[in-house]
């Protein structure tokens, strides 16, 4: 079978600043993968180059060994959806959660009403949301149930790839630390990938599967947290003791 | 993709049913053959998915539902041949799916609603004047207190409101007035000369222009531009929660914020009603002077003769009360904006709408208590 994702030798550059410089990973098995790097390493670019918003200068996606089709051309469903879940949620303002839940299967799929509620309710049932909020809007709910509200979002059509931006971003650490649970039970019981660009320590440490660190537009190291504990670099090694 | 089918097979211990192909997304939604079921003696199903090829949460949702449907519960829907990775996904939709039905709540009564919405909106109606007049409450403390201590005013920001309100609004107030000039000239015109009474054009411009056309028309293009400013300007403001870092500095968001932009239409309406007055009688001069033969110079004396101060204080009078209304209106909405993107632009089309509702029907009432007191 092929590989989740594959990065080949990308390349990206924004006027004289080098983003990018020969990337390359591969995810094989479906984990909770954390990917860190300092500010300006182009972790959160990589994301938006996977679901095609960014283009890189050169190099290869492979997407289930395919290169992913960005032109939603096709009707219904795309073979190997991909779902993501932004920084700030970007729950739609004018829906109530659970219209935004169905806003993706009302596009892509042939279901009913009646079909795409119980989907919808699912997804927020998984995404730990509780469904007595679901007809709130977005600006109703508090940081941690937008998050929440956004992941069911993400899940909706049933993506095998899933890629977060900073999900512990303006959560507390109980709310972070559910969010982590979450994302691993989700990745085990459903084989899904979630590929998380995050700085919160305790995440990678005691939760992430792998952890991808990036440097100089380079994969710095690549493996279990201590492993990577044992790689010499400067940022790296401030950055793991940086909690002591 | 696999077509999904459910077959009911019989043995020893009973029927279960053999799902074949794809339980997912893109095959939802299920259609189970429920014919050769005897419904009353179902106490337990047995699915066999040895032929499943893929499964995914909303499939296994669908199927689940689908027997709680038919009055099953969870306990009594049983797996057979089930790979582990599958049953995981089964095992997680029964923990986290919600099977009961949301209650739904009893239809009320028609008269019933209406008379519920008659009360909200009555309800709403009175909140806005009540703090309508709470602004107006404290717009008067503190132009007193701002008599009494003119030291204490912040000229800077009036100025800088005076500039994008008043001056900034200048050529647009010009164009509109003069063309609107023109247009009541023309009209005039046309029926006053069949009469041979081309002289009164010029009673019938003077009047039209000084006394409704200029008021209304440039109170209409502030509530347009400063007043749907205003709105977006505290709206935004309120969004990104500076009005709170006002406040917790010891700022009063009144003092800094409302007071000069109300000042500012304040003042700025009553001048722009005046430039528009006099640029819509000279528009109406062009059309007599071309149209009608009516030399500028006699047009200039016969003005003299009608127009009397009267006729311009009645507009200038309606102008600062035109002001009050946009600005209290414009800031009031704009400080009641809630904290998503959306509500900025739902707001500024608020105060747009009110505000020349408001002008207009306020007008209405100032021309008919003119006319009676005989001004």
């Amino acid at each position: 079978m092929s590989p989740i994702l594959e990065i080949k030798n990308l390349h990206t550059q924004f006027g004289s600043q080098i983003v990018h410089n020969g990337l390359s990973f591969t995810i094989t098995e479906p984990a909770y993968i954390a990917l860190i790097g300092g500010s300006g390493t182009g972790k959160s670019v990589l994301l938006k180059q996977i679901i095609g918003l960014s283009k890189p200068k050169s190099g290869e996606i492979l997407i289930f060994g395919q290169t992913p089709d960005y032109t939603f051309s096709e009707q219904g469903i795309q073979e190997n959806p991909v779902g993501i879940l932004f920084q700030q949620g970007a729950l739609f303002s004018s829906l109530s959660v659970l219209e935004n839940v169905e806003a993706p299967l009302r596009e892509h799929t042939k279901l009913d009403f009646t079909e795409r509620r119980k989907v919808a309710r699912l997804k927020l049932g998984l995404a730990g949301f509780p469904l007595s909020s679901e007809n709130k809007m977005p600006s109703e709910l508090s940081g941690g149930m937008l998050k929440r509200a956004a992941l069911a979002r993400a899940l909706a059509l049933e993506p095998k790839l899933l890629l977060c931006d900073e999900p512990a971003s303006g959560l507390d650490p109980i709310n972070a630390r559910a969010f982590d649970r979450l994302m691993l039970t989700l990745t085990q019981s459903l084989k899904i990938t979630a590929l998380t660009v995050t700085h919160d320590l305790a995440s990678v440490l005691n939760y992430a599967n792998r952890v991808i660190a990036f440097a100089e537009g380079k994969i710095l190291a690549d493996g279990t947290a201590t492993e990577l504990a044992k790689v010499d670099h400067p940022w790296l090694s401030e950055y793991l003791s940086s909690g002591e | 993709m696999n077509n999904l089918e459910f077959n009911w097979q019989k043995n020893s211990l009973g029927s279960s049913l053999f799902i074949s192909g794809d339980l997912v997304l893109n095959n939802l939604p299920i259609v189970l053959p429920t014919a050769e079921l005897n419904l009353n003696s179902l106490t337990k199903v047995i699915i066999n998915c040895c032929a499943v090829t893929q499964i995914d949460t909303s499939g296994a949702n669908a199927l689940i539902l689908a027997f709680i449907g038919l009055g099953l519960s969870k306990e009594q829907i049983v797996l057979e041949q089930i790979s582990s990775e599958q049953e995981n996904i089964f095992k997680l939709v029964n923990e986290r799916s919600e099977t009961k039905d949301q209650a739904k709540t009893p239809e009320k009564f028609f008269l019933y609603r209406w008379i519920y919405s008659l009360g909200i909106s009555a309800e709403a109606v009175l909140k806005i004047t009540a703090s309508h007049i709470t602004l107006l409450g404290h717009l008067i403390s503190i132009l007193t207190f701002y008599l009494f201590n003119p030291k204490k005013i912040r000229s800077r920001e009036i100025f800088s409101q005076l500039e994008q309100t008043g001056i900034q609004a200048i050529p647009v107030v010009m164009l509109v007035t003069f063309l609107i000039g023109i247009v009541v000239s023309y009209l005039l015109a046309m029926q006053a000369e069949k009469f041979g009474a081309s002289i009164f054009v010029v009673d019938g411009v003077a009047l039209a222009m000084c006394r409704e056309m200029s008021p209304i028309l440039v109170a209409i293009i502030l509530a347009g531009r400063s007043g749907s400013a205003f709105t977006a300007q505290l709206g935004a403001m309120k969004l990104t929660e500076e009005i709170d870092a006002l406040k917790s500095i010891g700022l009063n968001s009144f003092d800094v914020l409302i007071f000069p932009r109300i000042f500012s239409l304040l003042v700025a309406l009553p001048l722009l009603v005046f430039i528009g007055d006099i640029v819509g009688m000279f528009g109406g001069m062009l059309v007599t002077d071309n149209y009608l033969n009516l030399t500028s110079t006699s047009f200039m004396q016969r003005l003299e003769q009608v127009l009397t101060l009267k006729h311009v204080l009645v507009g200038l009078i309606k102008a600062p009360v035109f002001a009050l209304a946009i600005g209290l209106i414009a800031c009031r909405v704009g400080m009641e904006v809630e904290k998503d993107a959306r509500s900025v632009g739902l707001s500024t089309t608020k105060t747009v709408v009110r505000s020349i509702v408001v002008v207009i029907l306020m007008n209405a009432a100032f021309t008919v208590v003119f006319a009676n007191l005989g001004f």
